[in-house]
C-alpha cells in the first residue's frame, strides 16, 4: 500500500474509534450494555445483524469455498434461504416466543424454563463452544488481511523485528475489543451502521474488479474445467473429492434451521429489538440480504482460481486456497482503492468480533457467574465484570489463535465448533413449544452436543485416519441431542411445572398492534 | 441457471442495501432518542427473579 492507502486506512480506522468514544454517552445500564434496553427497530437491526454476519473471517472461508468448490455454494445457501423464510422470516417459530420472554441471554430463559443448573451448564457449554469457535478468527483474518494489503511478513518497528501477522492479530483484537468495551451494544450498534457503509463499498468494489479482470468466458471455463458438475450442484461431488456432498448440504441447512436460537451474537441482537414482530422483520429482511451478500465473496473465489490457478506458487504454503482470494484481490485493487477496501476487511473484523465480546462475556457473567453468587450485583461491577471478562476473552483469543491449526477446513471448523451450541437452540425450541421438555432431556442434550464435536476435535490430533470427517460428527450430535431430549420429554411429565405459554404473548402483541393500526 | 440466479440475488442485495441503510439511519435516531428518554430499569439485569414472566412454582 502506498502513503494515500495508509492514510485512508489509518483516517478511517481512528474515525471508527472516535465515532465510538462519543456516543459511549448513551450507555448507562446492564440493559443499554447488552441489549440497548431493546429500543432497536428493523432495518437499524438488518445493518448490525448483518454485519455481525459477514465478517472478514466469512469473507475467507466463503472466498475459500468459492475457490475450492466453485459456485455450488450458491444453492446451499439458496436452499437454506428457502427454508428459513417462512419459518422464521414469516411465521417467526421460536424466534418471536424467545423475544417475548425478555430474556438478555438464551440460558437466562433456560433457567426460566428448567432450571438453574441447565442455565449454568448451557452456559459454561456456549461459551466453550463459541469462544473456541471465535479463536480461529484473529489469525486467519490476519493472514488474511496481510495478504490483501501486500505487506511482508516482518516488520522493523523502533528497531526491532516483528511478525506483521502479530502486529495486525492485536489491531483486529485491539478496535474491536476497544469498542464493545466503550458502551457494549450502544456503541457496536452505532458502528456497525458506520461499518457497513464502507464494507458494502468493498464489496462492490472487489467483485467488479474481481470480474473485469478475469471476464466471463474464462470465469465459466474455469468452473467447468476444474469442478465440472459438482462446480454448480452442491449434492454432486467429483472423482476428486471436490464439491460437498449430500451429508454436508443436510448437516448445513440442519444447523441453519437451529442457528436462530443458537448463537448468542445474534440472540443478543434478537433480544434488543422493541417487539417480536421486529425480531421476525428483522430475520426476513437478513435472509433476503445474506445470500447475495455471500455471493459477491464467492466470486471473488472463482476469479481468483481463474487468474492463479490450482497449483501453489513454491512459497503458497498448504494454505493456498485459503488465501489465493486476498493476493487475487490485492492484485486487482488500484492504489487509492486499496485502503478503502482494507479498512472495509478491518470494519468486517471488528462487526463481528465486538458482538462476539459482547455476547459471550453476557453469557459467562449472566449465566455463569451471576448465579452462583448469593446477592446480585450492581449495576457498576456487573458492567465491570463485563469489561474484564471481554479483555480475558481477548487475551485467550490472541494465544490460541498462533497455537491452533485446523485438522478441516474453515468451513468445517467454524461449523463444527458452532455444533457445540446447538443444544442451546434444541433446549430452547423445545422448552418454547412442547409442554414436556424438561430438565435431563436439556442436560442430555447439552452432553451429547459438547462430547461428540470434541472428540472430533481431540479425535483428528491423535487419530490419523479418524472415522468422521467434522460435518458428520456435527450432524450426528444434532440428531442424537434431538432424539434424546424427545424420549426423556416422552418419559417424564416433569417439565409441564414450568411451561409458559408465550404464544399467548405474541398474539396479544399482534392484537395491540392491529387496534392501533385500526385506529 | 445458476449464473441467473446469482445475478438476481446480488440486484436484490443492492437495492436491499440502499434501502436498508437510508431506512437504517431513522431507526439509529430514534433509537439514540430513546435511549435519552427511557428511564433505567436498574432491574433489567439477566436475573430470572426480575424478568417479566417468572413461573410461580
Amino acid at each position: 500500500m502506498i502513503a494515500v492507502d495508509w492514510l485512508i486506512f489509518a483516517s478511517l480506522l481512528a474515525g471508527l474509534v472516535a465515532l465510538s468514544w462519543g456516543f459511549r454517552r448513551y450507555m448507562r445500564s446492564v440493559a443499554d450494555f447488552l441489549i440497548v434496553n431493546r429500543s432497536m427497530r428493523t432495518y437499524l437491526g438488518v445493518s448490525t445483524w448483518g454485519m455481525e454476519g459477514i465478517g472478514l473471517i466469512s469473507i475467507a472461508y466463503i472466498a475459500e469455498q468459492g475457490f475450492t468448490s466453485g459456485l455450488s455454494y450458491v444453492w446451499m445457501t439458496l436452499l437454506n434461504t428457502a427454508l428459513y423464510i417462512p419459518v422464521f422470516g414469516i411465521v417467526g417459530f421460536g424466534i418471536r416466543r424467545f423475544r417475548a420472554t425478555r430474556v438478555q441471554t438464551i440460558p437466562q430463559y433456560h433457567e426460566l424454563r428448567y432450571s438453574k443448573g441447565v442455565r449454568i451448564s448451557n452456559g459454561i457449554v456456549l461459551a466453550t463452544g463459541g469462544i473456541l469457535n471465535m479463536a480461529i478468527f484473529p489469525i486467519v483474518s490476519s493472514h488474511f488481511l496481510i495478504r490483501f494489503m501486500g505487506l511482508s511478513n516482518t516488520i522493523v518497528v523502533f528497531g526491532a523485528e516483528w511478525q506483521c501477522v502479530y502486529l495486525i492479530m492485536l489491531l483486529l483484537i485491539g478496535i474491536s475489543l476497544a469498542i464493545a468495551l466503550m458502551g457494549g451494544m450502544v456503541t457496536v450498534i452505532v458502528t456497525d451502521y458506520a461499518q457497513s457503509v464502507i464494507l458494502v463499498s468493498t464489496l462492490f468494489v472487489i467483485t467488479a474488479l474481481s470480474l473485469q479482470r478475469v471476464g466471463f468466458d474464462k470465469f465459466d471455463l474455469t468452473l467447468r474445467e476444474n469442478f465440472g458438475e459438482a462446480g454448480f450442484n452442491p449434492f454432486v461431488t467429483s472423482a476428486e473429492g471436490q464439491g460437498f456432498g449430500v451429508t454436508w448440504v443436510a448437516f448445513f441447512l440442519l444447523s441453519g434451521m437451529l442457528a436462530p436460537l443458537c448463537f448468542p451474537p445474534s440472540t443478543t441482537k434478537l433480544s434488543s429489538t422493541d417487539s417480536t414482530n421486529t425480531t421476525r422483520k428483522l430475520a426476513l429482511l437478513n435472509q433476503i440480504l445474506s445470500p447475495g451478500r455471500a455471493i459477491l465473496v464467492l466470486l471473488w473465489g472463482v476469479c481468483a482460481l481463474a487468474a492463479m490457478g490450482t497449483t501453489p506458487p513454491s512459497d503458497g504454503g498448504v494454505d493456498y486456497a485459503r488465501y489465493a482470494t486476498a493476493e487475487f484481490a490485492h492484485n486487482v485493487t488500484p492504489s487509492g482503492l486499496l485502503g478503502l477496501c482494507a479498512a472495509g476487511m478491518v470494519f468486517a473484523y471488528v462487526a463481528t468480533g465486538n458482538s462476539y465480546f459482547l455476547a459471550w462475556s453476557a453469557i459467562v457473567v449472566n449465566d455463569v457467574i451471576a448465579p452462583l453468587r448469593a446477592s446480585p450485583l450492581s449495576q457498576q461491577l456487573h458492567i465491570r465484570l463485563l469489561r474484564i471478562v471481554m479483555v480475558c476473552i481477548a487475551a485467550f483469543l490472541f494465544v490460541w489463535g498462533l497455537l491452533y491449526d485446523p485438522a478441516e477446513s474453515l468451513l468445517e471448523y467454524i461449523y463444527l465448533t458452532g455444533a457445540i451450541m446447538t443444544a442451546a437452540a434444541i433446549v430452547t425450541f423445545f422448552g418454547l413449544y412442547w409442554r414436556r421438555a424438561n430438565s435431563l432431556g436439556a442436560y442430555l442434550t447439552v452432553a451429547f452436543c459438547l462430547l461428540v464435536p470434541v472428540a472430533d476435535l481431540i479425535g483428528k490430533k491423535l487419530i490419523d485416519d479418524y472415522p468422521l470427517r467434522g460435518h458428520e460428527s456435527g450432524l450426528i450430535a444434532i440428531l442424537l441431542s434431538f432424539l434424546v431430549f424427545f424420549v426423556t420429554g416422552l418419559l417424564s411429565r416433569s417439565g409441564e411445572a414450568r411451561w409458559h405459554d408465550y404464544g399467548e404473548d405474541v398474539r396479544e402483541e399482534d392484537r395491540l398492534r392491529n387496534a392501533a393500526r385500526m385506529g | 441457471m445458476t449464473y441467473l440466479t446469482v445475478a438476481l440475488l446480488v440486484a436484490t442485495y443492492v437495492l436491499f442495501t440502499i434501502w436498508v441503510l437510508i431506512r437504517g439511519w431513522f431507526d439509529l435516531l430514534h433509537m439514540l432518542a430513546e435511549l435519552r428518554q427511557e428511564p433505567v430499569d436498574l432491574a433489567d439485569d439477566g436475573r430470572v427473579s426480575n424478568a417479566s414472566h417468572v413461573i410461580q412454582e
